[in-house]
């Protein structure tokens, strides 16, 4: 019989090298007592969220005095554990702060879950699935608003794309700024204007070594940027101007373009949105558009800055073959959910079995089991 | 490279014969040949190895040799090639770990240490890690035969160490 606990110290060693986050690591050390006095904590936090400072962008009027912006990369989870209700799951990002703390965000709906108090995630009893990282770029500039000028802070999602390197550690990164497509490339230090046949974007990605935009032309219009900023174009999907909203979403090995239409005069109508979804061929760099009309299993979840394509049977009470969508307007706030099977759209209430905690929303479960606590001053915090 | 045939002796008795290139993958015997002078005729003894095992590590490094022999021959070969010949090896690395048991990949696991194979102890300890990395250490625990030996004390201070502080 195998007596997994008397592992040599150095095997233990190299299984947990293997491990991305911090988060793996200390579950690792809480098996048993010869794999914790084999592995020592951690002391640097892998796989928490990172910020960093890049150049301002250029030398516009409207960033006078701002030498820098801020590059966040935010790594998401999904946790998974067992609540007296049942299984229940929880999406979350990590985002570092100012004072270089650690912020705990719904990644879907891109609001902060914490109180004024901070908030504890307890994780000894939940399963941590690392999520690949998404990025932001933070800046301020100088906003004139009813003839009033003013310093204001923007927040805009990016595409970050590693670029190797000679220390692996070079890396590229396009971001809408003030309606002008940039990119940033860390050996040239500096931000460059993207000029295309484009004039804004819609939803940027990185994919296979090569940036991917789409217009707001609502066509399904994808413009490929290479580091060396090339670009080429993909032909739209669509000559007609219907669509509302389009995605670019990475699953697995493939690209895919969703685009959400919702009808009404002000696009409002939700309830009878509907959607259509394109696959990437590449055929030797011949690159096209292939309509699909099923995801299986999956279920695309398009967030406020994030987007995830997951299967459905490891997220209870989610239904496979889905579009999640978020709206977050001044006057409205909702989540939907369009089925490709039934081609209907429904609230997300209606649509899926339990309220789903992809939203962190769904407090009662949470603290019913003690994945989130609020924190208890007397506790040391590491 | 010669094809020498050499032989190998687990604990159990079994033979096994194989090319001295393939053995050569194990630190351990390639080490044996060198200052040993291992005699054609005689086989070399495997004290810590099972027959089943070592005719897994045999298999293992059969697939192995082949590659690295063609890793030489194959320098002007496309990348697209080089990409099909890595992936072949990845299914048939997935394909192998696939069809053992834990009890097997653990003993695996001894006998590439004890071969000193490095290869074959990154793959299982990759394999390894994949199956802990999802999972909360209680199910770890439950997977692997694990007793929770813990004291209270200690319980206490890995509840604390897995509670993350928000601000």
């Amino acid at each position: 019989m195998a007596d997994w606990s008397f592992l040599p110290k150095d095997l233990l060693e190299r299984i947990s090298d293997r491990f991305e986050t911090y988060f793996e690591i200390v579950h690792f050390r809480s098996v048993c007592g010869s794999w914790r006095s084999a592995i020592p904590k951690p002391s640097y936090r892998r796989g928490l969220g990172v910020e960093s400072l890049l150049p301002i962008f250029n030398h516009n009027s409207r960033f006078e005095g701002e030498t820098h912006c801020e590059l966040k990369k935010i790594p998401a989870f999904l946790l998974r554990f067992k609540t007296p209700f049942g299984a229940d799951y929880l999406f979350v990002g990590m985002s570092q702060s100012k004072s270089c703390k650690q912020k705990l965000l719904s990644p879907l709906t891109d609001s902060g879950l914490a109180s004024k108090y901070g908030i504890i995630l307890n994780t000894l009893s939940s399963q941590i699935i690392p999520l690949g990282y998404y990025y932001k770029i933070n800046f301020n500039a100088l906003t004139t608003n009813r003839s009033r000028t003013s310093l204001q802070s923007y927040s805009t999602r990016a595409a970050f794309l590693p670029l190797g390197g000679e220390n692996g550690t070079d890396f590229a990164v396009i971001a809408g700024v003030l309606g002008d497509l940039m990119i940033y490339k860390s050996c040239d230090k500096r931000w460059t204007k993207i000029e295309g046949r484009f004039q804004s974007y819609r939803d940027m990605v990185s994919f296979r070594g090569k940036f991917y935009v789409v217009d707001t032309s609502g066509r399904g219009h994808v413009f490929v940027i290479e580091p060396s900023l090339e670009i080429s174009e993909i032909q739209a999907v669509t000559q007609s101007l219907e669509c509302f909203h389009e995605r670019l979403v990475v699953s697995g090995g493939e690209l895919l373009l969703v685009q959400r239409i919702t009808p009404g005069k002000f696009g409002h109508e939700y309830m009878h949105t509907w959607c259509r979804l394109f696959r990437l061929e590449d055929k030797e760099g011949q690159r096209r558009w292939v309509q699909i009309s099923d995801l299986e299993d999956r279920v695309l979840f398009l967030g406020i800055d994030w987007n995830l394509c997951y299967s459905a049977e490891e997220l209870l009470g989610m239904k496979g073959n889905c579009v999640v969508f978020i709206i977050k307007r001044t006057t409205f706030e909702g989540i939907f959910v369009f089925d490709f099977g039934t081609r209907k759209t429904s609230t997300i209430f209606t649509g899926c079995r339990d309220f789903i905690g992809a939203f962190g929303e769904n407090r009662e479960s949470f603290t019913s089991c003690g994945i989130v606590t609020a924190p208890n001053p007397a506790d040391g915090f590491y | 490279m010669s094809s020498n045939m050499i032989m190998l002796k687990s604990s159990d008795g079994a033979s096994f014969e194989i090319e001295e290139a393939a053995a050569r993958k194990s630190k351990i015997i390639a080490n044996m040949i060198e200052v040993e002078c291992v005699d054609e005729d005689k086989a070399i003894p495997l004290q810590n190895v099972t027959g089943n095992i070592l005719a897994l590590v045999i298999e293992y490094c059969n697939k192995h040799i082949v590659d690295d022999d063609d890793d030489v021959a194959t320098e002007e070969a496309s990348e697209e090639e080089e990409e099909a010949k890595k992936k072949k090896v990845d299914d048939w690395e997935a394909e192998f770990m696939n069809s053992m048991s834990l009890e097997t990949m653990f003993e695996l696991l001894l006998a590439a240490n004890y071969l000193n194979i490095k290869s074959l102890i990154d793959l299982v300890c990759q394999t390894i890690a994949n199956n802990i990395k999802d999972k909360t250490p209680e199910e770890v625990r439950k997977i692997f035969s694990i007793e929770n030996d813990f004291t209270p004390e200690e319980e206490e201070e890995i509840r604390k160490e897995n509670a993350w502080a928000f601000g």
